[in-house]
């Protein structure tokens, strides 16, 4: 069946770019000793082409659409003062609008909330968050909030000062920004952010798209924070008695504990390192940052980017000061190195000089190639084999979740492929895998698997009858039966297993917890699953595993 | 993200069966209507079929659906051609409607 219709599918593919008569052609001769397989693609090509909404949008866009809404056409005059022009976009909860406040003669941004504030409480009260929090910052990075007010029917409005200029995400369209001008854009943004902060209000969805740069007329370059559309206040006391998790905001740049309804200023942290790190090389990931990055500017972005709110600084106008100082001196090493290069080879130079951040090249393995922290691995780029379900593992604290927690009746994993350039470099140069893990029933292994080089190489935990044991690997042939090793005691915390490749030795050595346990594991050849990189978790004399995973990582030696 | 409302839908439902005073609330979904957390469980059920079928559409669905990326973002992720992905995506939809409105 999966082989059908991978088939189907495939052929399918092919065909819907071609004209009808291409079309026939084409089908008698791919199948020309199937007429049922035919059949199957014709049907698919027809149904296909139907006209249909059906999952056309993302699910949210269904459920913003069930709101009850408002909208205003051109010339509609609010609180006989602003007179609205034109429509700017339709977020989650508002409709926004240019306006011209025609007492003062400016422009203005006019947000109607969607849902009505007598239908529902919730939403009045947000907008009244929303005010109460951009009316209690006062900061030139800040939008300025004008006036309030409430359409017939209870939809709350609100004029918001129009910001003029392009947003960050508008002018990263033209690559990466160089290393001064991000430093000076983040002494901005810490300053607008720690007043935000200091007035007890986090932005919680900051991202480029949030972040409008202008120019004033001496050149000089400024930035406004907007839309603070799903600020949380703190101590605003909303929804007594009720539980609420509100899960908003953009999902690349939220932070974990944003999935859990958690909204400290420390999300707004890890959201500001993966816009600097956008800013430097292009991608909202510290793992795009080039290998030439300076360890001070690496190891204060992966600071703000700690899976655990409380680990990231505290003070976000201080990080983004710290970050500037490391951007501009790290600048002013590499200007003065460049100078002497420029002196020897004028060309390499002038190449050099051209991209100073240059975007991470295709050709270069990356050093990290897979992190899972709690993120769903799926999102990680992972795929799955076999029954498996995930779930978010709270941590004994109840703070937040920290591992992805797996399990199944059966066998199964996630899985990711290295492409041959990755194997090559690792074997040539030796590679750690580490997993932090923890078993609650069953057998949980990670793995990496070098297809074609013909080893492959298992870290498995056991856990049989109260005990645990370790193994690397084992199966099918008894005579190639692995290393093992049983821990002293059972538990089920969180363990790091760490496989370490010596290419010289030829061979890996097992570290757990930080003390080598196994040494002189060479790998073996059998089996050969989905994917080089897997972890998961199978069944083992029982009927159910389960096993958390805080982070599984694959590392090539530089 | 589809964990979090396929969840969000079951318990809105198992709360609606035994009417108890625990209660959570997605605020930003509060407002589902009641036949779209059935609809999210059905299609929830539906994907773990086509995870059968094909764990690549499956997942292409997850993200363009339940994530909301685009099918370039989509191709970005997964490692694969944006063609592909396209091709995928169309029909995955057919199969999940086929499943879903006979």
């Amino acid at each position: 069946m999966t082989q059908t219709w991978d088939r189907i599918t495939a052929l399918f593919g092919a065909a819907r770019l071609l004209d009808t008569s291409e079309r026939k052609a084409f089908l008698d001769a791919a199948c020309s000793h199937d007429a049922a397989l035919r059949a199957e693609v014709e049907r698919l090509l027809i149904d296909a082409a139907k006209d249909d909404t059906f999952l056309d949008e993302p699910i949210w866009a269904g459920l913003v659409s069930a709101l009850p809404a408002t909208s205003l056409t051109a010339g509609a005059v609010l609180k006989n003062r602003y007179r609205i022009e034109a429509p700017v976009a339709s977020g989650g909860q508002a409709f926004v609008y240019h306006a011209t406040d025609t007492v003062l003669s400016r422009k203005v941004i006019v947000k109607v909330m969607r849902g009505s504030g007598s239908q529902n409480l919730s939403i009045k009260a947000r907008f009244e968050q929303e005010m109460t929090a951009l009316s209690r910052i006062d900061h030139p990075g800040v939008v300025g909030i004008f006036d309030v007010g409430e359409l017939p029917g209870g939809y709350p409005f609100l004029v918001i000062q129009f910001v003029n200029g392009t947003s960050l995400r508008e002018e990263l369209q033209n690559g990466p920004l160089e290393g001064h001008r991000v430093a000076r854009l983040l002494r901005h943004l810490g300053s607008a952010l720690g007043a935000a902060h200091a007035a007890g209000v986090v932005h919680q969805d900051l991202k480029p798209e949030n972040i409008m740069l202008q120019r004033s007329d001496d050149g000089t370059e400024t930035l406004k924070l907007i839309d603070f559309g799903i600020c949380k206040v703190e101590r605003s006391g909303l929804q007594r008695g009720v539980t609420s998790v509100t899960v908003a905001g953009t999902i690349r740049y939220m932070a974990p504990e944003q999935f859990h309804g958690e909204h400290a200023p420390a999300c707004d942290t890890y959201a500001l390192a993966l816009v600097a790190c956008e800013m430097l090389c292009g991608h909202p990931d510290s793992r795009a940052l080039p290998k030439s990055a300076d360890v001070e500017t690496r190891t204060l972005i992966e600071s703000a980017l700690a899976f655990r709110p409380e680990d990231r600084p505290v003070d976000v106008q201080h990080w983004c000061e710290q970050l500037a100082n490391a951007l501009v001196k790290e600048h002013q090493v590499r200007g003065r190195a460049l100078g002497v290069a420029a002196a020897l080879t004028v060309a390499a130079a002038a190449v050099t000089l051209g991209s100073w951040y240059p975007p991470r090249s295709t050709t270069e393995p990356r050093r990290i190639i897979e992190k899972v922290g709690a993120f769903d691995p799926l999102v990680e780029g992972f795929l799955v084999h076999n029954e498996i379900t995930g779930t978010v593992a709270d941590n004994p604290q109840r703070n937040g979740f920290d591992g992805w927690r797996v399990s199944t009746g059966r066998q199964g994993h996630y899985f990711k492929n290295l492409t041959t350039e990755e194997k090559r470099r690792a074997l040539d140069r030796g590679w750690r895998l580490t997993s932090v893990m923890r078993l609650e029933e069953g057998r949980c292994f990670t793995v990496v698997d070098f297809t074609g080089v013909g080893r492959r190489f298992d870290i498995d935990v056991d856990r049989v009858t109260g005990h645990d044991r370790v193994r690397l690997q084992t199966q099918i042939v008894p005579s190639l039966e692995g290393l093992d090793w049983t821990p002293a005691a059972t538990d089920d915390a969180y363990h790091v297993y760490d496989l370490r490749y010596d290419p010289a030795a030829l061979g890996a050595d097992l570290w757990v917890d930080g003390v080598k346990r196994l040494t002189g594991y060479r790998g073996h050849s059998q089996f050969q699953q989905d994917g080089d990189l897997l972890f998961g978790v199978a069944v083992f004399e029982g009927t159910r595993a389960v096993a958390s995973f805080q982070d599984v990582r694959f590392e090539i030696n530089p | 993200m589809r964990r979090i409302l396929v969840d969000h839908a079951r318990a809105s439902q198992a709360k609606k069966r035994s009417g108890d005073g625990a209660q959570i609330v997605l605020d930003a979904f509060d407002v589902v209507p009641d036949h779209a957390s059935t609809e999210i469980i059905e299609l929830d059920q539906a994907l773990q079929e086509l995870e059968q079928v094909s764990s690549r559409q499956a997942k292409i669905v997850e993200l363009r659906y339940f994530g909301g990326l685009t099918v370039p973002e989509t191709a970005e992720a997964l490692g694969m051609n944006p063609r592909t992905v396209d091709r995928d995506w169309a029909a995955a939809r057919v199969w999940l409607r086929r499943r879903l409105r006979p």
